[in-house]
């Protein structure tokens, strides 16, 4: 990939849903812990800093496979005692703040 | 039926309630926090409904306590929209600002010789008649230029109207669909995939020159500097005063900078352009609210003692 030495991707399924993360080796190591559908689970060092875990999430936005999303994200959370970092689209917002226009679900 | 849907969206919370619980529940059941974010406010752009567009947050970042105290500068900015997506890009600094550096040395680029404008410019500042420290101070005069007029002001473009594309994006969002509005931004995601797709030839160009130089000269050097772009994004290059000129002498630079803090500081009507979304922690559940102010009971002394 341009410009970036490491590299790790899930498999696409239809022309949307894909996740990938893409590093430069020389500032950050990264070693692939899982790979699933909606996530993938890595741990992260930047130089000599303490090691982390990151998470990015592409959501379904079909409920029973979000369902799936967290109950796998509650296993890596009740086990996790590092740093760890999730960020993407979770197709999901937290309150009405989040959201404008459009109808409601009736 | 059509009259509740708009007096809901009138309303504003037009928005499924259990959803958006559930969604909490699975955060805090993670202990995970919201890192909030600056910029636009909304991440996804959806379709038009009843004359007006839907705008979700649907990205976002996560953390647990560790990681908030590991990194406790960290910060996630919400960029511009780009057209091949409905999704505006997310960009976390772990680091807080962006360190000012001082403005760098001149430095030759081998990068340069790909593009064929170079030779040119070389031919037309190289005097054969004259000495060779005279034909030197030409071509340091000249190259700048050169430079800027190739390569620079490509990427100050891009800048550019990268802002531009952000600003009508908040303004879309806060008002109705406006027509003027979105076919500007059509024209501007129009010249703004052009200017990528020269940027990423010319990236393209940098990297297959790079083993071309390490394998058959030892200019590893200069290649390392010029394909670690990290150098040139953490420089203040140019910026725009406001007459609207492009400043890129460095001392002019310095007090331009100067001059818009003094500026920034004695202005009170300055804030407004960056939104800040709520940070959020994991909730303490009902019961365990109400204990402390729940009637002491006698067996609860009992235990106690």
């Amino acid at each position: 990939m341009l410009g970036f030495e490491g590299y790790v991707a899930t498999e696409v399924v239809g022309y949307a849903g894909g996740i990938v993360v893409a590093w430069k080796e020389e500032f950050l190591t990264v070693e692939l812990i899982t790979k699933k559908f909606q996530f993938i689970h890595l741990k992260m060092r930047l130089e000599k800093e303490r090691e982390w875990y990151f998470t990015p999430v592409y959501a379904s936005p079909n409920e029973d496979n979000r369902r799936i999303l967290w109950e796998e994200l509650k296993v890596i959370a009740d086990n996790m005692n590092q740093p760890w970092l999730l960020a993407g689209d979770f197709n999901d917002i937290t309150s009405y703040h989040e959201k404008k226009g459009g109808g409601s679900c009736l | 039926m059509i009259l509740q849907v708009i007096m809901k969206r009138k309303e504003g919370a037009a928005v499924c309630n259990s959803r958006c619980q559930k969604f909490v529940e699975r955060i805090n059941a993670c202990q995970l926090l919201d890192m909030g974010s600056v910029g636009s406010r909304f991440t996804w752009r959806g379709p038009i409904y009843l004359g007006c567009r839907i705008f979700e947050r649907l990205d976002r970042g996560l953390c647990n306590d560790h990681w908030r105290f590991q990194f406790p500068e960290a910060y996630l900015r919400v960029l511009g929209r780009l057209n091949f997506s409905d999704h505006h890009p997310l960009l976390i600094y772990l680091k807080g600002d962006i360190q000012y550096v001082a403005p760098k040395q001149f430095r030759f680029e081998s990068a340069w010789l790909l593009e064929k404008s170079y030779n040119d410019m070389l031919a037309g500042c190289w005097n054969i008649n004259s000495d060779i420290s005279q034909n030197l101070v030409n071509f340091q005069r000249e190259v700048k230029e050169w430079k800027w007029n190739t390569l620079d002001v490509l990427l100050s473009r891009k800048k550019r109207i990268m802002m531009r594309i952000e600003g009508i994006h908040k303004r879309l969002v806060s008002g109705a669909y406006n027509h003027g509005l979105t076919s500007l931004e059509e024209k501007l995601q129009n010249e703004l995939a052009k200017i990528l797709k020269t940027e990423e030839l010319m990236w393209f160009q940098r990297s297959r020159a790079k083993w071309l130089a390490d394998g058959d000269r030892n200019t590893r050097y200069y290649h390392l500097k010029t394909v670690n772009r990290r150098r040139r994004r953490n420089n203040v290059v140019v910026l725009r005063n406001s007459e609207g000129e492009w400043i890129d002498n460095p001392t002019i630079l310095q007090r331009l900078v100067n001059d818009f803090y003094k500026n920034l500081f004695t202005n009170n009507n300055t804030g407004g352009r960056w939104f800040q979304t709520d940070v959020t922690y994991p909730q303490i559940d009902v019961a365990a609210m109400e204990k402390p102010v729940l009637p002491i009971g006698d067996e609860e002394v009992k235990i106690a003692f």
